[in-house]
């Protein structure tokens, strides 16, 4: 009886671990959020500048959304006629204006106007996307000296290892009998 | 200059040959008290090959990659509202700031690679093999931990290729069933996963991985280093105290730390735009190309499937491959499965480099 029990509480355990739950959409699944749709358009515009199609869509998504709550949807109506004129910068700041983030200036902008909610859980805490800070931009003293410390790391290693390496190794042919 | 421990062998149980000093008696101190001296057991000299010396310098990488970590958590921020913009703040405005966080990062790159040839070395070699199976295990499973540590470091940065692995990472949690538990954010809904990643990122993985390498270490000693396939018996081949060994080691982890550092500043590593949840426009970090081909092919479970399948092989080598015979010419089919296996990943990680990203999160 108790081997039983056993066994079903396994099978139970197992059920429990192994059935897939019900496909997640994190984020903007079916979205009818107006708010959202303006975030993923600026992200875009952020992330692959030259897809306009699909920037498109996502703005023309936002106007048409069923819920416009914070969002002032004549700005994204103008951003979509600044973008239809090619200007992405403009589209971009107006988007921006449009949900009350600050008008990016640089790699740390936007910012949100007010104090954004704390995030929890999957919630990426960004208003709206702020540019790539590339890995490199020039030259200063200091990455010059860090380059010549590495090269002595590098170089006085190189030299260690060569006076450190094995030298009277029993050469793999001489051995190959014992195979 | 020839080192006399190298052409002179060492009999077994004996230590390095006296060298007087005040260092020297310093030593002998110490020794008396903590019975250091234990580490100076014979080793083969093979062990100082650069094939043999691949499992010690994925040890220094992670040295490097505990150092440099250290000082970038006393600046990161894992709330996710400032996550990102502490990362730009450690770049741009922390002192060398840009040059650990690039250490930092091509040392990650570097113990992942490290970690993949010393894994081949074993297996190419047979150095698996009874009574070494254990280890291969232990091996394996710190090749898994070093996988999440790169998964996690990646998301923590927290830019738009941050979050869509974290995205496909939630997905993949829920095709778990109850296993995914932890991947859900509802798990712990009052805490953001980003916090709960850096804390697994900080403390969980290194803490296991570190408690696995000293198992790790004590069990080649116990085993001892294995031999070459060519030279089974170790015939003629002189021997070396470990400490010798370790001193390779560390002359190697010398040229690592110069190679990372080097690229640390000729290509550091950029910070993305801050993330946008319902997009899916980044490529993943080329460690994770391979899985993603497959998402391609047969969607979201594919990176699933794919990485089950991968680890399942890992872990029944030394249960499929259990004949005494180590080298390769003695181990066709073995060998010709490797070597497969290999090629396949090579071949679907050049495939997604060529290919555009696509799109498999459900509500993209």
């Amino acid at each position: 009886m108790r081997h039983r029990f056993g066994s079903a509480a396994a099978i139970a355990v197992l059920l429990w671990a192994l059935v897939p739950g019900v496909a997640w959409a994190h984020g903007g699944e079916g979205t009818d959020r107006a708010y959202d749709l303006v975030r993923q358009a600026i992200a875009l515009i952020v992330n692959t500048p030259d897809d306009m199609d699909t920037i498109t869509d996502k703005i023309k998504d936002a106007i048409d959304a069923p819920d416009p709550s914070d969002v002032q949807i004549p700005l994204v109506q103008q951003a979509k006629d600044t973008l239809d004129g090619g200007d992405l910068h403009q589209t971009r700041a107006l988007l921006e204006k449009s949900i009350g983030a600050r008008v990016h200036t640089d790699a740390a902008e936007p910012v949100a106007m007010g104090l954004p909610a704390p995030a929890t859980g999957a919630d990426t805490g960004t208003v709206a996307a702020t540019d790539a800070l590339p890995g490199r931009d020039g030259f200063t003293g200091v990455d010059w000296v860090m380059l010549s410390l590495s090269l002595v790391f590098g170089l006085g290693g190189a030299a260690l290892s060569l006076r450190l390496r094995p030298r009277n190794l029993p050469h793999p042919a001489r051995s190959r009998e014992v195979i | 200059m020839t080192d006399i421990r190298e052409t002179t062998p060492v009999p077994a149980n004996e230590p390095e040959p006296p060298i007087h000093g005040r260092g020297r008696r310093a030593i002998d101190a110490v020794d008396e008290r903590l019975g250091i001296r234990a580490i100076e057991y014979p080793v083969p000299a093979h062990a100082n090959t650069i094939a043999y010396s691949l499992g010690g310098m994925t040890a220094f990488a992670l040295v490097i990659l505990i150092v440099t970590g250290i000082v970038l958590a006393q600046f990161y921020n894992p709330d996710p509202v400032a996550a990102n913009e502490s990362v730009r703040q450690i770049v741009e405005n922390v002192f060398i700031g840009r040059w650990i966080r690039g250490v930092h990062f091509w040392a990650g790159e570097a113990m992942y690679v490290l970690a993949i040839l010393h894994l081949l070395r074993i297996y190419f070699t047979g150095s698996f093999k009874r009574p070494r199976e254990a280890n291969w295990l232990i091996g394996v499973a710190m090749f898994a931990l070093i996988i999440g540590a790169l998964f996690t470091g990646t998301v923590l940065k927290w830019d738009q290729e941050g979050f869509e692995a974290l995205a496909h990472n939630l997905e993949l949690g829920k095709l778990l069933g109850g296993l995914g538990f932890w991947f859900t954010a509802g798990f712990s809904s009052g805490v953001p996963l980003l916090v709960r990643l850096y804390v697994a990122h900080v403390s969980v993985i290194p803490m296991l991985i570190i408690g696995l390498l000293v198992l790790h270490a004590l069990l080649v000693k116990y085993h001892k280093i294995s031999p070459r396939p060519t030279n089974p018996t170790e015939t003629g081949e002189p021997r070396a105290p470990f400490t010798h060994h370790l001193r390779r080691i560390a002359a190697l982890g010398l040229v690592l730390l110069g190679v990372v550092g080097v690229l640390a500043v000729l290509v550091p590593p950029e910070v993305g735009p801050t993330p946008v949840e319902g997009i899916e426009v980044t490529r993943p970090p080329w460690m994770y190309w391979w899985m993603f081909t497959l998402e391609n092919w047969i969607g979201l479970s594919g990176i699933l499937w794919g990485a089950a399948a991968l680890f399942a092989l890992l872990i029944a080598v030394p249960f499929l491959d259990r004949s005494p015979a180590r080298h390769w010419k003695q181990r066709p089919i073995a060998i010709s499965i490797g070597a497969l296996v290999l090629v396949a990943i090579i071949v679907m990680t050049i495939l997604e480099a060529v290919t555009t990203p696509g799109q498999h999160l459900t509500g993209m």
